[in-house]
């Protein structure tokens, strides 16, 4: 069963594909801040849990990251940003 | 689930309870089959969470091998105790249950067991509360081979709860390390286990003390279905850990004053229960007060003893964890409501707690409440009824606690209070099951 399909991603199936995506592009010691709605807060603890041990950290931090993974913000993308499932990830 | 996987995690917690079983031979002395083997769990997971936190703080990776070697040490130890104290502790009893009434229950208390254990390991664990707090820092435990300070430094995780106990992150990092991979759907194994020995203590210990299997069954069996609290979205937290150190402890307070192996047991139990959660040290807390008041008519010391022990192992651990990871602040609670400029403010939330844990949670768990309570005012007194000062005690202070919330107070009750009330829910079972009427036949059989 693909994790998409589990409950703990009930609420949004498609970012499992999301997480799985930034975890293949980015290495294990790296920081990663990843902009996801925010509410409901699930979207943040489940970035910290899958991406680990990335350190990973929310839009307040963004200077201290190597990696900016926006999700289901298109707009937001910086130019020459990766395109990811529903979202996209650039180096800083 | 990967079949690998979960047998990878079923023989680490073998080896976990068999390390338990070697250091409990003489702490689980006289007393029953189920409870030597929930002793001897609470034991080996306690060891392992320790057994992980002493290698990374000397610096040393804990691999599979440390920590069976660390295991190996501590059950040839125990050989070498064992030898000294020439001691042959009594062979357990086997389940002589005959009593087809027992015999029911005992089938319903595994019935439901079976239930939780399927629902548990059906998906890898999901709760808010295991992906932001305990499964996130076992993982992070896991994958470093230490205790990283970042868990308790990085302001990116200031939500995570850095100020929580850590055995279950411990636990979890340490089980995952002897089975050789963090899968976290393998990983909930742990916790109906966890429910298992708490039905086999709280089963055990209730037809010890009552001599009858029939009000021991119900116990078990009251406990088992507890649904609310045996329901997957517990499965990675740490409320199944802290209803089994509310029983272990609630169980070796009630077994004192006793032989030294009960103080023993009191030891461990106030660790495993304020090691789960800050409530467990609550608890410990309230027993301890509870002991001293029941014992001051007659005054006996071998009670003040007991309840010195219960405010100094959570004291002791408090210590422990502060030297660790240095002082924390606790962002669910405002202070200052203390502040006697406050205290109208104070007032008037307690009231509203009180009204909101009463009108509305207590309205929906009318039916339970009332049978509960029609319950307690038909039965003779049990030996158990001193904890139902404790279970009044800790409702009392979770009211206070909502009161001092940060946030929206109603907004803590609605999201916190059933879950954190259900975990005392064990403990209920044991008074309530210890009020049975004993069937003639069952009298005095032990």
């Amino acid at each position: 069963m693909a994790r998409s399909e589990l409950a703990e991603f009930a609420l949004d199936p498609v970012f499992a594909d999301f997480l799985d995506d930034v975890a293949r592009r980015t290495p294990p010691d790296a920081s990663v801040a990843v902009l996801v709605p925010p509410r409901p807060d699930v979207y943040r603890y489940q970035a910290v849990y899958f991406l680990a041990p990335r350190r990973v950290l929310d839009a307040e931090r963004i200077s201290q990251a190597q990696f900016v993974a926006i999700y289901a913000r298109a707009a937001e993308s910086a130019p020459g940003a990766e395109t990811l499932t529903n979202g996209s990830l650039s180096r800083r | 689930m990967n079949p690998g996987g979960a047998a990878a995690v079923l023989a680490a917690l073998t080896v976990t309870w068999l390390t338990g079983k070697a250091l409990t031979r003489t702490l689980a002395r006289k007393v029953g089959f189920g409870e030597a083997i929930a002793w001897a769990g609470a034991a080996g997971l306690s060891f392992q969470a320790a057994l992980f936190a002493v290698l990374a703080a000397l610096g040393v990776d804990p691999g599979a091998r440390w920590l069976l070697a660390g295991d190996a040490a501590a059950i040839a130890a125990s050989f070498v105790v064992r030898a000294r104290a020439q001691t042959s502790p009594p062979a357990p009893a086997p389940f002589p249950v005959r009593d087809p009434l027992a015999l029911v229950l005992t089938g319903v208390a595994g019935f439901a067991w079976l239930i939780f254990l399927i629902a548990a390991v059906a998906e890898p664990m999901w709760s808010t509360d295991f992906l932001a707090i305990w499964g996130m820092k076992g993982k992070a435990m896991f994958l470093a081979g230490s205790l990283p300070g970042r868990l308790f430094q990085d302001p990116a995780l200031y939500w995570s709860h850095r100020e929580y106990p850590l055995l279950v992150p411990l636990c979890l990092a340490s089980i995952a390390r002897l089975a050789g991979a963090w899968n976290d759907q393998a990983l909930a194994i742990v916790f109906p286990v966890i429910e298992l020995w708490t039905l086999l203590l709280l089963g055990g210990f209730v037809r010890r003390r009552t001599g009858s299997s029939v009000c021991g069954a119900a116990a078990a069996a009251l406990a088992a279905l507890c649904f609310p609290l045996y329901h997957p979205v517990n499965a990675g937290t740490a409320e199944i850990p802290f209803a089994f150190g509310a029983v272990l402890l609630s169980c070796a307070a009630l077994d004192s004053p006793g032989p030294r192996v009960a103080a023993g047991r009191l030891f461990l139990a106030a660790l495993f229960c304020a090691g789960a959660k800050q409530e467990g040290t609550l608890f410990a807390f309230l027993l301890a007060a509870a002991l001293v008041l029941a014992s001051i008519r007659p005054a006996r010391a071998t009670q003040w003893k007991s309840a010195s022990l219960l405010v100094a192992v959570p004291a002791a651990l408090w210590l422990l964890l502060y030297l660790l990871r240095g002082p924390q602040t606790r962002r669910d609670f405002d202070f200052q409501l203390f502040g006697p400029s406050h205290w109208p403010e104070l007032a008037r939330r307690f009231e509203s707690v009180l009204s909101r844990m009463l009108f509305r949670e207590g309205r929906e768990a009318i039916v339970s409440l009332l049978a509960i309570g029609l319950f307690l005012l038909i039965t003779r007194k049990g030996f158990s009824d001193l904890l139902l000062a404790v279970l009044a005690g800790q409702i009392f202070f979770y009211a206070v606690a909502f009161s001092l919330s940060s946030f929206d107070p109603m907004y803590a009750i609605d999201g916190a209070f059933r879950r954190i009330a259900t975990t005392l829910f064990p403990v209920l079972a044991l008074i309530l099951a210890a009020r049975l009427p004993r069937p003639p036949v069952a009298q005095g059989a032990v």
